[in-house]
């Protein structure tokens, strides 16, 4: 890991910057042909801008420290911070672990028997606090701030490297421990390589893992490509999708972005962010594809009745429908899927 | 011609009608829940339901696990299977696994009167 520490390089910053104001303080800010007395003018406004900057820095900095000491500042685990405090910390700390972790290299992930282990540690590891898909937290992650996120939807948002860097160290100011020991590198490698195929899992097969220790069930290989529909749905046309939703009436009972807002069932905003489908099923093409078509087949007694849409017009509504939020999940998915068979993380990610 | 007092005056009435709504909205709320909109509040941010849903109004709850709970108060079903009563929603948030095994929301022991509370926040939401 590389040895450069963030604070040199600001020492250094600092004093060039405290170098040049100095000297401009010292010379005339005008042109050499300047007079006297409108020379010094410039100089001093400029002297005493500075100095009233400095000293508001100062008494911000004085009131901060008197605020912290005062006790006014709530620090129940239980009640959230206020926004400006959250974004600090939470700024703070992904760019810390984006310098920090530079320099670690990803091996290769895609030995199904990596991701299995991985399993057994999240399990014994990570579940307690950061639960899993119908899987509970215990009491002792639901007291924690900040809250342990669901690492299905999470996860994605960091590289291989971070994610390591940060199940070794652990992070200053939350819950989230190193474990560095008890863990060995090949373990915690193992765990990333679970928490790449973590989403792809669907609650009732989580639920089955978890249940029967010594016996995780999670299959040898990812999904494939056409597994999870990704082929299909690239040949799905949006503005026909978005013609069908019309023609189908589904926005008699949800409401859809440039569709309509029915009230009978959730809200279909952001879409191809959601994590699931019906509570019950990855938010996969292929699932929603599935679902769309008969959904009393996949959940017996839903509200969505089958309207005899047709597989190719299901595609349609599909490849609409993922047009709403942001696509980085389902691009997560596509690697998710295919690492098995390519290895470690592409660069460029 | 502009008068600060007619402006003061517009103001303080629009404000007026304003909070009276929201008033109006929470005390429909918790009559139906039987329980408190504020301790509700408290609780779907202390439980974390935010990790899973964007609920308006909760801090931090921001998740895309699971649907939006906007317009909870309006929608005809929960979780596709119930339909939208107090008594089913307090059964949903109390004991999801049991009215829907394998669902990705998860038994979280939250108990009657939590769910009351809870339940008296989500209808608010219009």
């Amino acid at each position: 890991m590389s040895s450069h520490k963030p604070l040199n390089f600001f020492g250094l910053t600092a004093l060039v910057l405290l170098g040049a104001v100095s000297e401009l303080l010292g010379k005339p800010v005008g042109g050499a042909a300047a007079s006297g007395a409108d020379a010094a003018a410039p100089k001093r406004l400029f002297k005493t801008v500075f100095l009233t900057a400095i000293a508001v820095l100062a008494l911000l900095g004085i009131g901060g420290l008197l605020f912290m000491a005062s006790g006014l500042y709530n620090m129940a685990a239980d009640q959230p911070h206020t926004p400006p405090v959250r974004w600090m910390l939470l700024a703070g700390r992904t760019r810390s672990v984006e310098f920090y972790s530079r320099g670690i290299a990803s091996p290769d992930l895609s030995n199904p028997t990596l991701a299995r282990d991985g399993f057994v540690f999240y399990r014994k590891l990570c579940q307690p606090c950061h639960g899993g898909p119908g899987v509970a937290n215990d009491q002792v992650g639901r007291g924690i701030n900040p809250k342990p996120p669901p690492l299905t939807t999470t996860a994605v948002n960091w590289t291989d490297a971070q994610l390591y860097w940060i199940i070794s160290h652990g992070l200053k100011l939350s819950g989230m421990p190193g474990f560095a020991p008890p863990l060995g590198d090949r373990d915690r490698w193992a765990l990333i390589a679970f928490l790449r195929r973590l989403p792809l899992v669907s609650p009732a097969d989580y639920q089955l893992m978890a249940s029967s220790p010594g016996q995780p069930s999670l299959p040898a290989d990812a999904p494939s490509d056409a597994d999870l529909g990704f082929p299909s749905i690239q040949k799905g046309n949006p503005r026909l999708g978005k013609t069908l939703i019309s023609q189908y009436g589904c926005a008699t009972c949800h409401l859809i972005p440039g569709g309509g807002s029915g009230l009978v069932g959730p809200p279909l905003t952001g879409f191809a962010e959601r994590q699931y489908i019906a509570g019950i099923l990855v938010n996969t093409p292929a699932n929603v594809v599935a679902f769309i078509t008969d959904p009393q087949a996949l959940k017996p007694h839903t509200a969505m009745p089958n309207v005899g849409v047709q597989r190719t017009e299901a595609i349609d509504i599909a490849a609409y429908l993922y047009t709403l939020g942001s696509p980085n999940r389902l691009a997560a998915l596509r690697r998710a899927g295919t690492r098995a068979r390519n290895g470690s993380e592409r660069a460029g990610r | 011609m502009f008068s600060a007092r007619l402006a003061i005056a517009t103001a303080a009435i629009a404000s007026a009608v304003t909070v009276g709504c929201s008033r109006n909205t929470i005390a429909a709320a918790e009559g139906i829940s039987a329980g408190r909109a504020g301790e509700g509040r408290h609780l779907l941010y202390s439980y974390g339901c935010g990790s899973c849903h964007v609920i308006p109004g909760i801090s931090e709850a921001t998740g895309t696990v699971g649907p939006p709970l906007a317009g909870l108060a309006n929608r005809q079903y929960i979780a596709g299977l119930l339909v939208n009563t107090p008594e089913n929603l307090f059964r949903w948030i109390r004991q999801p696994q049991q009215i829907e095994p394998g669902s990705a929301m998860p038994n979280l022991n939250v108990t009657e009167q939590q769910a009351h509370d809870m339940a008296a926040y989500l209808y608010t939401l219009h």
